[in-house]
């Protein structure tokens, strides 16, 4: 059922333009032509955080913090094998993709684990990676609020995650 | 974000320098060529979903649906011109079916119309179109399900409701903080006005 409802959407474009009298062709390689201009835009900047992110990742400072936080993770009945992927999930998508791929084949795909790191994964965003790109066209720096509020958010799915999925389970 | 960017440089680089100081260039150039890959599979990616954007744009449908959606956006963001309101109801459309990527040229080009030339500090409309996007609420994970789909889950679809459920939470608690944060930094602003107007009645 959910393979069909980005196709049925995409359909839904094409058949209300025709509808329209759009010319879909000019239009497609219109945006087509916006997008090479906003990926040659962004490049530095995505290549820069992920250096930052990277090097970060391999410095260990992300497993010393998951360690240091661990006690509160447990109190709050946050599986302590997820640890890892809550700190990694705001810096990188592939990162978190690739760890939570991991996850699943040593926990099993209907584990209560695994399902736990569905939700985190699908709830939260690379905050970090959005907060570059996002504002990457403007002269933008000072984001205020944004990255405290979303990152507070990311935690929270966590604990309601843990615990939506046991009650569900 | 300057702040950010360089204290994770130092302190890597620090933690590197002790650990394991000859993976430290392989580490920085790895990412900035794995940030040049992202960068062209972004552009196909983006490609094609901002042709099928334009498609919407061009036939009156992101109109449409930002117009379906403007009681909740004059709410969340204030007045915005019309262009904008459509790339944030399309942003915030693709970011519900998991389409994170197709939701980022919207994003971006909504920020760039809703700043000002000089702009250094984000606007609180900016930050909630931040925060809305970094919650995602979730009415379709499409990425998680096909990768649990992909190692023999029995049950893929079982995510879908509590990812629902706690990416509304989260988006409804995150809204609510930043229409919190921002309102308590209006009304400081409009104190003096008031007290020079009134005496200084209490808010």
């Amino acid at each position: 059922m959910t393979v069909f409802i980005i196709p049925i959407f995409i359909l839904f474009i094409f058949v209300y333009a025709l509808y329209k009298g759009t010319n879909t062709y000019q239009s497609f390689v219109k945006g087509a032509k916006s997008a090479v201009r906003l990926t040659i835009d962004i490049l530095p900047f995505i290549a820069t955080i992920l250096i930052a992110i990277q090097l970060f990742a391999a410095s260990g400072l992300l497993d010393l913090l998951a360690v240091a936080t661990q006690p509160v993770f447990n109190l709050l009945g946050i599986p302590p094998e997820l640890t890892p992927f809550i700190f990694l999930r705001p810096f990188t998508g592939a990162g978190s993709i690739s760890l939570f791929n991991e996850i699943v084949l040593a926990h099993g795909p209907d584990s209560y684990i695994t399902r736990v790191a569905a939700v985190i994964a699908g709830s939260s965003e690379t905050v970090f990676y959005i907060s570059v790109v996002y504002f990457s066209k403007t002269k933008i720096k000072k984001l205020g609020w944004a990255i405290p509020i979303a990152l507070f958010c990311t935690f929270l799915t966590a604990v309601f995650g843990a615990l939506v999925v046991r009650w569900l389970m | 974000m300057a702040l950010i960017f360089a204290f994770m440089m130092v302190a890597s680089l620090i933690f590197l320098m002790w650990s394991s100081p000859g993976d430290i260039l392989t580490t920085a150039l790895g990412a900035a060529g794995g940030g040049v890959t992202l960068a062209i599979s972004l552009l196909g990616i983006f490609i094609f979903w901002m042709g099928l954007l334009e498609i919407a744009k061009d036939s009156g449908l992101i109109a449409k649906l930002a117009r379906i959606l403007r009681p909740l956006n004059r709410w969340l963001f204030g007045k915005q011109d019309e262009e904008v309101e459509g790339l944030i109801a399309t942003n915030i459309s693709a970011n519900m079916i998991g389409a994170g990527n197709a939701a980022t040229p919207p994003a971006i080009e909504a920020i760039e119309k809703m700043a000002e030339p000089e702009q250094t500090k984000a606007s609180a409309s900016m930050v909630m179109l931040f925060v809305l996007a970094a919650t995602s609420m979730q009415l379709l994970p499409t990425t998680i399900i096909g990768i649990l789909s992909s190692h023999g889950s029995v049950d893929p679809s079982f995510v879908i409701l509590p990812t629902f459920i706690v990416s509304t939470v989260t988006t409804l608690i995150g809204v609510l903080l930043v229409k919190l944060v921002y309102m308590k930094k209006r009304k400081r602003k409009a104190r003096p006005d008031r007290t020079s107007e009134e005496g200084g009645t209490p808010v």
